[in-house]
């Protein structure tokens, strides 16, 4: 680990990671609940564009692309919200028009090359410079400053964007925030992680986040967890089993998505062995009983006085205090 | 009466809704003031979510005008007044939310834009508390909104209206799949809420439950309002079940007989 911190570039990877890890899950989060998960995809392939165009005009690349990037996300808004017909293929324009653009355009460009394209792809360790970390830092902070003061606004657009909009919230220019945000968080990705990859990096985290979490706000927690996690992890072994870091941080996340599903099924099926008898009560719950009932799985749990009691034959059976959201259908009824 | 001093709640006058080119109520005029308890009835398609939606600005306005609380509906000025509960089958979308993290909306959309995360103060989230418990979901606020049941999932965006504190409440349906011990619950609170200075519009197939309260019918159907008035005066012609128009979905006269008599089904 000393020689790695040792080493400039790695020290520049290492920081790098650790801004996109951090940044990916927190944007990546909005897009899956609102069902675009794929549109990050699509804005790494309209950022290679501006890369090119960074390349071909001795500018930086991570400006060029921050330009087209932003561009593209006021576009996409704008096609959905005017619905028009044709709006998908205005994308598929858009994306592999960008894409095809970006390849062509720096296979021209004097700096440009196979290698050098490659790296944009797919992510190479030995890319990142201080400038590029210093913009890196500060397109960052923008993302997580703005995802802290709006998440709930964020939230509350793509939970319930008819509500949201009845209710007098900016839904259009929430929306328009939320790509130019994933915007940026591409960009950002476009070192170490790379802009075909960088999608898996907003949505894989959240993926997890799904298994571990019990709240929005707790999946997504884990979530920004797990993606710095991976990041810097994938970073790190990249360096030493020499593979492109971008490929690397996603297999990774792919296998920490694996190993928390595993996990988290194996506990639940671990609870499932024990049985609890609720203590006795002479209370018989029914339909209207009053008392609250939430489903599980086959079956429904009454609540009441913290405990969360289903029938079982001749008596009750505990199945948690009643602020665990054991909604696993797998969960009951295991004991003979 | 003040009446004169303040303007209606709701004002239409020959307003038209519908989407696109497609006008689906029209000729309507209507006028609510403060304290009103109107149900809207009338059978599936006839347009009463439409009309909400107009009132709401979701709906395009084809014609005529409508304002709500003295301003043009849609306004933002409208919309800081409105509580919506919309006509929803299910929650869940593709993460994971919490029935008081559903709620906490109600709270957002009330935030000014230059705070926007004012709706985490602690004011806010005690009405957030609130707001649950007085539909009886005080023991579910940290449930995900995915698990609970249909009347349970209606119940929390009937919360969610009221955490935002609004004058008027523009309810589709809201006692839809919520069970009658709930439903009274359920009136119990909008007769508070009345008492408070609050305004109801509620659209329902089921007028008994809600015949405590209200104060007024509007019926929908065939494209305009076919009554309005006294809740008693409803004659079972006007009813929302009752019969025709091409337009409307109303209940098939004859049942084709084949899927009951085919072997298997009960005998
Ligand atoms: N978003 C929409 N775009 C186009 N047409 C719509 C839209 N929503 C509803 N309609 C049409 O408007 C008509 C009225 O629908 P609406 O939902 O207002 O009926 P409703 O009275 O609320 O019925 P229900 O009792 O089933 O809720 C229907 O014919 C429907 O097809
Ligand atoms: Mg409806
Ligand atoms: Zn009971
Ligand atoms: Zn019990
Ligand atoms: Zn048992
Ligand atoms: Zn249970």
């Amino acid at each position: 680990m000393i020689d790695i911190l040792s080493l400039e570039f790695m020290r520049n990877a290492l920081l790098a990671a650790l801004l996109v890890g951090a940044s990916a899950p927190l944007v990546g989060v909005f897009l899956v609940q609102r069902g675009m998960s794929l549109i990050g995809d699509g804005m790494g392939h309209v950022a290679l564009a501006g890369v090119g165009i960074g390349l071909l005009t001795s500018t930086s690349p991570v400006l060029t692309a921050l330009v087209v990037v932003v561009l593209a996300a006021v576009a996409i808004e704008l096609l959905r919200h005017l619905g028009r017909t044709g709006g998908d293929l205005a994308l598929a324009v858009m994306f592999y028009g960008g894409l095809a653009a970006g390849v062509v355009i720096i296979a021209k460009a004097p700096t440009g090359s196979a290698t050098n394209l490659q790296g944009y792809l797919f992510g190479a360790l030995t890319t990142v410079t201080r400038s590029d970390l210093v913009q890196f830092a500060v397109l960052a902070a923008v993302v997580l400053v703005t995802v802290l003061v709006l998440r709930d606004r964020l939230f509350a657009v793509a939970q319930d964007e008819e509500y949201a909009h009845a209710s007098g919230l900016p839904v259009l220019a929430t929306n328009i925030l939320l790509a130019v945000l994933t915007g940026v968080t591409v960009v950002i990705s476009m070192r170490v992680i790379g802009l075909l990859l960088i999608s898996a990096l907003m949505i894989l985290p959240n993926a997890t986040g799904q298994y571990l979490g019990r709240s929005f706000r707790g999946s997504l927690l884990w979530a920004v967890l797990v993606g710095t996690l991976t990041s810097v992890g994938g970073v790190v072994t990249s360096f030493y089993a020499d593979t492109p870091s971008g490929a690397t941080i996603v297999l990774m996340a792919i296998a920490v998505f694996v190993a928390a599903a595993c996990l988290v099924t194996a506990v639940r099926a671990l609870t499932r062995r024990r049985h609890l008898a609720a203590e006795a009560h002479e209370h018989v719950h029914w339909e209207e009983c009053g008392h609250d009932v939430v489903l599980h799985g086959d079956h429904v749990d009454f609540l009441h006085d913290g405990h969360r009691h289903a029938r079982h034959g001749d008596h009750w059976d505990e199945h948690g205090p009643d602020h665990t959201d054991h909604e696993d259908p797998t969960l009951e009824r295991s004991h003979r | 009466m003040q009446l004169s001093t303040t303007p209606p709640v709701i004002q239409l006058s020959g307003a038209a809704f519908g989407y696109g080119d497609r006008t689906v109520v029209s000729g309507l005029d209507l006028t609510v003031h403060r304290g009103e308890v109107v149900a809207v009835l009338g059978p599936n398609g006839a347009g009463k979510s439409t009309l909400v939606k107009g009132l709401l600005g979701l709906a395009e306005r084809h014609d005529g005008s409508s304002r709500i609380l003295g301003h043009e509906a849609g306004s933002a000025e409208a919309r800081a007044g409105i509580g919506y509960v919309p006509q929803r089958h299910t929650l869940a979308s593709a993460v994971r939310a919490t029935a008081a993290e559903i709620v906490t909306m109600g709270r957002t959309v009330r935030t000014p834009w230059w705070a926007p995360w004012r709706s985490r103060s602690a004011a806010d989230r005690s009405l957030v508390e609130e707001s649950l418990a007085v539909v009886g979901l005080g023991d579910l606020a940290s449930h995900d909104v995915a698990t609970l049941s249909g009347g349970q999932q209606r119940r929390v965006l009937i919360a969610r209206a009221l955490a935002s504190e609004p004058e008027v409440f523009l309810m589709d349906e809201p006692t839809a799949g919520v069970d009658r011990g709930h439903q009274q619950v359920l009136v119990a609170v909008m007769r508070r809420l009345v008492e408070r200075g609050a305004t109801l519009v509620i659209v329902t197939h089921e007028l008994d439950a809600l015949a405590e309260i209200v104060t007024r019918a509007v019926v929908v159907r065939g494209g305009g309002i076919s009554f309005d008035g006294a809740p008693e005066q409803l004659s079972p012609g006007d009813d929302a079940h009752a019969h025709h128009d091409d337009e409307d979905d109303s209940p098939p006269t004859s049942v084709p007989t084949t899927i009951l008599t085919t072997k298997g089904g009960p005998r």
